[in-house]
């Protein structure tokens, strides 16, 4: 079954940048990675689905609705989103993931209920943040932040949850750490997670399906196997790589290629037309 | 079932504290002056509601205790919410052209005299249009070209409006006379001494509406504090309670600043001092420096009328001078801390 349908989707910002015609389905409890060079519409894309961009009618579609129908509130009950970076605010990282319940506030509600504390407990024990719970959130360093953040967007009880290059400024193992725990949260809630990321090899290592991005419109998609090959890599990032098999998981790695060691197979203006 | 959060407890006492001190505040405002009446006394002569001791706290005392409560209040008030909406701990309600745009409205009133010629209640009229004036250019420049506001542009825009406003009051003077200019200047230094009490208990009012409406969006801006994004992220309509809190915070403003003049410094002490003690959670934040404004309104007044008594010294400079000194001592406390 698929969450999401996106459907010829031609969204972006006014009189600037426009995604051409964008089409895929993400499936349920699947982890999939949108990669692409930098300016490639990326982020447009899940700007549409989180909210941040007006959505056109009848281009995206959750659960089989149009999200454009959505109100804000309907819509945070569905999709959360973590970002790169967190405001270093000064409050506990208790305080921090209670946020997340804010969608599902009455009106006129002053205070967080015993069932929102329970379920800030629940998902700070998931991502491992609970005994940092009473620290200020200022104080934890950057991959602490980003299990918070991880935890406030689950507090949220999404079906969906979209991940902004949650990785890009964090160390190697912060790096496995917090893609092995997304990788977990599709299995064990069958949570649907669409995550935009630079490291090819991270991509590949992790994501169930790949969408390529080129000047907006998508190039390719389909498991890494079938779009981590250097063919694909070069005619969209035009930049020279090799691919090989990880001798582990057998994903396709991709090694880039330096002027230091590598002889060009081909001559370097080939890349710059 | 709440009490099990520690913080509710915190919150109660610290407001009950506070409570308390506006309370002891307003009875030394009540008690000191050219006529030194105890505490006891004040409490018979209200009852007795006789005398020439009555007649000095029914007359010019309470509503200046009052109107320093409610101005204090509202200027606080003010600058916690634009801090907490633009997430820039060094505006004000002042950077937002509204005191420029008051005191404009007040300045060309005094130059053309029509608070002589018309009615003494020109002058706060003309500085509440003045900032009236103001608030609308800064908020219809900032959001008519893309329906989506933008605060940079907004703090910008508010930023200019009071230059422009404040060359456009130089130029009023230098081209009046020199008891007008004096008029501009004093009015611009600003003065609890309203003798007005419709003007007082209409400023009251305002400043507890302004809490009013403030609370009905204290869920916005504690997501806003995640920034704007993350707030819309969490379902949050970031644009239209920006707009809310941006108006009631300039209103109160404006009607502060056109019942007593300049008061600077408030809206922005205040709010810092309140928020390093009690924290960012506008759920009590909001009350707490409405009441932190409020005492510190009222201590400052009581300074500036007995340290030169008889005379008074303009409220404006106590405010300064306290509020920098305050705040410079609690800023190295906290370096030190950290």
């Amino acid at each position: 079954m698929h969450l999401v349908e996106v459907k010829n989707a031609n969204y972006g910002y006014a009189h600037a940048f426009q995604l051409v015609d964008v089409s895929f389905r993400v499936m349920e409890g699947m982890l999939t990675g949108i990669i692409g060079p930098n300016g490639s519409g990326k982020s447009t894309l899940l700007k549409g689905i989180s909210g941040e961009l007006a959505l056109p009618e009848n281009q995206v579609f959750l659960k089989g609705k149009d999200l454009a129908g959505f109100t804000d509130t309907e819509r945070a009950k569905e999709i959360a989103v973590v970002t790169q970076f967190s405001e270093p605010i000064d409050i506990s990282v208790e305080e921090y993931v209670l946020m997340g319940r804010i969608p599902y506030r009455k009106k006129y509600q002053f205070f967080e209920t015993e069932r929102d504390y329970e379920i800030a407990q629940k998902y700070m024990k998931l991502t491992g943040i609970y005994p940092l719970r009473a620290k200020k959130f200022s104080k934890l360093s950057g991959g602490e932040q980003q299990l918070a953040s991880i935890a406030k967007a689950l507090t949220q009880e999404p079906s969906l949850l979209l991940l902004d290059e949650p990785t890009s400024h964090l160390d190697i193992s912060h790096q496995v750490q917090i893609l092995n725990l997304i990788h977990q949260l599709t299995q064990a809630p069958g949570l649907t997670v669409i995550m935009v990321i630079h490291d090819l090899n991270l991509a590949s290592e992790y994501c169930d399906y790949l969408i390529l991005m080129r000047s907006g419109a998508l190039y390719r998609q389909g498991t890494p196997n079938e779009i981590l090959n250097f063919k694909n890599i070069e005619d969209v990032y035009k930049t020279e790589v090799l691919t090989q098999e990880n001798p582990r998981s057998k994903n396709p790695a991709v090694f880039l290629v330096s002027n230091k060691t590598g002889q060009a197979r081909r001559p370097a203006r080939f890349y710059l037309s | 079932m709440f009490l099990k959060d520690s913080r509710l407890l915190t919150w109660l006492v610290t407001i009950l504290v506070l409570i308390a001190m506006v309370l002891c505040a307003a009875l030394l405002s009540l008690s000191v002056g050219d006529m030194d009446i105890s505490v006891p006394d004040i409490l018979r002569y209200l009852r007795l509601k006789e005398g020439l001791e009555f007649a000095v706290l029914d007359n010019i005392r309470i509503p200046r205790t009052i109107l320093a409560f409610s101005v204090g209040g509202a200027l606080s008030l003010a600058g916690t919410l634009l801090q907490g909406v633009y997430r820039n701990p060094l505006v004000e309600p002042y950077t937002m052209g509204i005191s420029g745009g008051a005191a404009l409205g007040v300045a060309i009133c005094i130059v053309l005299e029509l608070h002589f010629k018309v009615s003494s209640l020109m002058l706060p009229l003309s500085g509440f249009f003045g900032a009236f004036v103001s608030i609308f250019l800064v908020y219809r420049l900032s959001s008519k070209r893309n329906k989506n506001l933008n605060i940079n542009r907004m703090l910008l825009i508010g930023v200019m409006i009071s230059f422009i406003a404040s060359s456009a009051m130089l130029f009023f003077m230098s081209v009046t006379t020199a008891e007008n200019i004096q008029s501009i200047v004093f009015w611009i230094m600003g003065s609890l001494n309203e003798p007005n009490k419709f003007l007082i208990y209409t400023s009251l009012f305002f400043s507890v509406l302004g809490l009013a409406v403030s609370y009905l969006y204290v869920v916005p801006l504690n997501a806003l504090r995640l920034g704007e994004v993350r707030a819309k992220h969490l379902g949050v309509k970031t644009d239209r309670s920006i707009k809310v809190v941006f108006i009631t915070a300039s209103v109160i403003t404006g009607i502060s600043v056109s019942v007593s003049g300049v008061i600077g410094f408030v809206g922005l002490i205040i709010p810092h001092l309140v928020r390093s003690i009690i924290g960012t959670d506008y759920r009590v934040l909001l009350l707490a420096s409405f009441l932190g404004g409020g005492i510190f309104l009222i201590m400052s007044d009581i300074l500036a009328r007995t340290i030169i008594a008889p005379n008074e010294l303009p409220i404006g400079v106590i405010t300064g001078m306290l509020g920098g000194v305050v705040f410079i001592t609690a800023l190295s406390k906290k370096l030190k801390s950290d």
